[in-house]
């Protein structure tokens, strides 16, 4: 057990705690008694809150320690974190803006809600709320993993039930102050959390390398482990011949899915204006940076001779620690401890705004939807508190119950099952041309096909043993009905990639298709100048009644 | 019906379309991977491979940078000062 270590982790964790609850008086509202209140923190965050909110919420626990654990494992590939998120801001700013704009005009909370006034469909709103909620739920799970990884680290790695215990005290705290402040716990938890990860992060970036010779010896050293055949290396630290086209188009689909999660969109919905948005996705990339530099720890690591510690209740080695022990290796144990707190309580921010947009998303598209339609505002955010104590209960239970392995896998299918909600969220704030039942004959499609593609993927590949080992195919895989056009090929693509093509596809083919049997188009409550508002209108929130909202956006 | 309303938006052209937005396009050039997975030149010890992409960072912010600066100004000309989305002191 590392006294220091925990004692410094423990300290941090208590702080954030006390900051939590005490969160809900700043900036006090009238009333919490709302969900646009508790579940978007009154939606009245700046440029500064933004920032550090978003930024925690995109940049997790489990970034910080899986990034560096897969460049650990298969070097070069595992960078594609960075062209990810640097790709991610330029695609993003344009439709933002008009989610913002047209969210504000209209009072949606969920990406779910903007579907539901677009198309006027309950049933694609229900399929984009579903989505997002089962994609949510094995997010917050990595989270845990990634909190647990530093607790095993210090010493708490017991085995069995009570090897969790750590873990569920640490998440019934956030349980309880994400219920009582809501969206503003984890803004305020995220300040603490980046100053932190800022200063743990430059001082190993510019130590370590003293300590082991220089980048230089670090990489050739990392290159040589990779590829020792004894070790069943097949890593390199540049990209090889096939896997190319996996690393752009992994990034780029990872790029396209990440505003589609529902707790990214509660980041950006709950800023004040276009102005903030714009100037985040300027400043945002700042993470990026930090992000890159990370991965860079995994060779660290790999030079530093480091071995992932055994998790004590699987028997299994926990890649995820490597980065807790290389910190545990090279910092004085003081300074390990703050590195732990930082990635602990870097787990906290995201596990608490993931928990509540998958509240938000029960609340407003399933409870209000279909189980009580007449549900006063109050009612609401009730309903979304009790939800989100429920949601996290479920994936601690996830992580006690079931191998963490299989959490991971869940993560890797969360973002392809995601990436299939574009085009009736991304798409329809474009342009409304697709047709409601085509898209969702689209969303049907793309999915069932990912889904089949990552269970086909073997968990070995030298054995072809086992389903979900990853999210690469090769392109000689790809075909239709039989029908094989691209075999011999060998070169890898991101699954999530080719099933949003496909689901693209069938949506593009069948809405004319559609339209010419006549079926219903549904109302379409949004008019093109909602998407360019400043602000909401001067009158009371509207209601979903589509009285020309755009008549008061444009003044 | 969503055609009417298309056509009557067409006539009031949206704040956000601007050939600034071009400059978007640009990072994504960080995709085309045969542009930097080279081991030679090293900076700092790194291979290309990492510095190069390291630099595509500062980029996007610049490309994203200019876009949000001309829109900040397209916006400030359309809806008076007060209205302006921000947080109002800067």
């Amino acid at each position: 057990m590392q006294w220091t270590e925990f004692g410094v982790f423990a300290g941090l964790f208590l702080f954030v705690s006390v900051l939590g609850f005490a969160a809900t008086r700043w900036r006090r509202a009238e009333s919490m008694q709302h969900l646009d209140e508790w579940g978007l923190g009154g939606r009245k965050f700046g440029s500064w809150i933004t920032w550090f909110l978003v930024g925690g919420d995109l940049y997790t626990a489990y970034t910080f320690v899986a990034v560096p654990a897969l460049v650990f494992g298969a070097g070069a590939m595992g960078f594609f974190a960075l062209p990810y998120t640097v790709v991610l801001y330029p695609l993003v700013l344009l439709p933002l803006l008009r989610m913002w704009s047209v969210s504000r005009v209209h009072g949606y909370v969920t990406p779910a809600d903007y579907v539901r006034g677009r198309y006027g469909s309950s049933l694609l709103a229900t399929l984009i709320a579903v989505t997002g909620i089962v994609a949510t739920m094995p997010y917050i799970a990595l989270q845990l993993a990634g909190l647990e990884a530093v607790l095993r680290t210090m010493g708490l790695n017991a085995g069995g039930l009570a090897g969790h215990a750590p873990l569920f005290v640490a998440f019934v705290v956030l349980a309880l102050y994400t219920y009582q402040s809501g969206l503003r716990a984890p803004a305020l938890i995220a300040f603490v959390k980046d100053l932190l990860i800022y200063a743990v992060i430059i001082v190993a970036v510019f130590y370590l390398p003293t300590q082991l010779g220089g980048w230089g010896s670090i990489i050739d050293e990392s290159a040589a482990e990779l590829s020792d055949p004894d070790s069943g290396g097949s890593g390199s630290i540049l990209l090889g011949e096939h896997n190319q086209l996996q690393y752009a188009t992994l990034a780029l689909g990872s790029a396209l899915s990440l505003f589609l999660y529902p707790h990214s969109l509660t980041g950006i919905l709950a800023s004040s204006g276009r102005g903030v948005i714009r100037r985040n996705m300027v400043a945002l990339p700042a993470y990026s940076f930090l992000l890159g530099m990370l991965a860079l720890l995994g060779y660290a690591a790999l030079a530093a001779g480091v071995e992932p510690i055994v998790n004590g209740a699987t028997g299994e080695p926990d890649s995820n620690t490597i980065v807790p022990v290389l910190f545990d290796r090279m910092f004085s144990d003081w300074f390990a401890g703050l590195a732990y707190a930082a990635i602990g309580i870097g787990a906290l921010v995201p596990a608490a705004i993931m928990s509540i947009a998958a509240a938000n998303l029960w609340t407003r598209n399933i409870y209000k939807e279909h189980l009580r339609p007449g549900a006063t505002p109050a009612q609401e955010a009730k309903q979304a508190k009790l939800a989100s104590l429920v949601v996290k209960f479920g994936a601690v239970l996830s992580i006690v119950f079931i191998d963490p392995q299989f959490s991971i896998d869940m993560q890797l299918i969360g973002g392809v099952i995601v990436l299939q909600t574009l085009p009736a969220v991304a798409i329809a704030l474009y342009t409304r041309w697709l047709h409601r039942w085509a898209l969702v004959a689209g969303w049907a499609v793309g999915m069932a096909w990912g889904l089949w593609r990552l269970y086909l993927i073997p968990k070995d590949p030298a054995t072809g043993e086992g389903h979900f080992g990853g999210s690469a195919m090769p392109l000689s895989d790809f075909g239709l009905f039989g029908w094989q056009p691209l075999s011999g090929i060998e070169t890898q693509i991101y699954v999530g990639a080719v099933a949003l093509l496909l689901n693209l596809l069938v949506a593009v083919v069948l809405t004319p298709l559609v339209r010419r049997f006549g079926a219903a188009e549904g109302t379409d409550t949004t008019v093109e100048a909602d998407y360019h508002a400043t602000g909401a209108p001067d009158r009371a929130r509207p209601e979903e009644t589509g009285e020309a909202p755009g008549e008061v956006a444009s003044r | 019906m969503s055609q009417q309303r298309g056509s009557a938006a067409g006539a009031r052209p949206g704040t956000d379309r601007s050939p600034w937005n071009l400059l978007l396009l640009v990072p994504l050039l960080m995709l085309v991977t045969p542009l930097w997975n080279h081991d030679e030149p090293r900076l700092f010890g790194l291979p290309m491979f990492y510095w190069a992409q390291f630099l595509f960072v500062p980029l996007g912010v610049v490309c994203v940078g200019l876009v949000v600066r001309a829109a900040n100004r397209r916006e400030r000309a359309v809806t008076e000062p007060t209205t302006d989305g921000g947080e109002g002191k800067r």
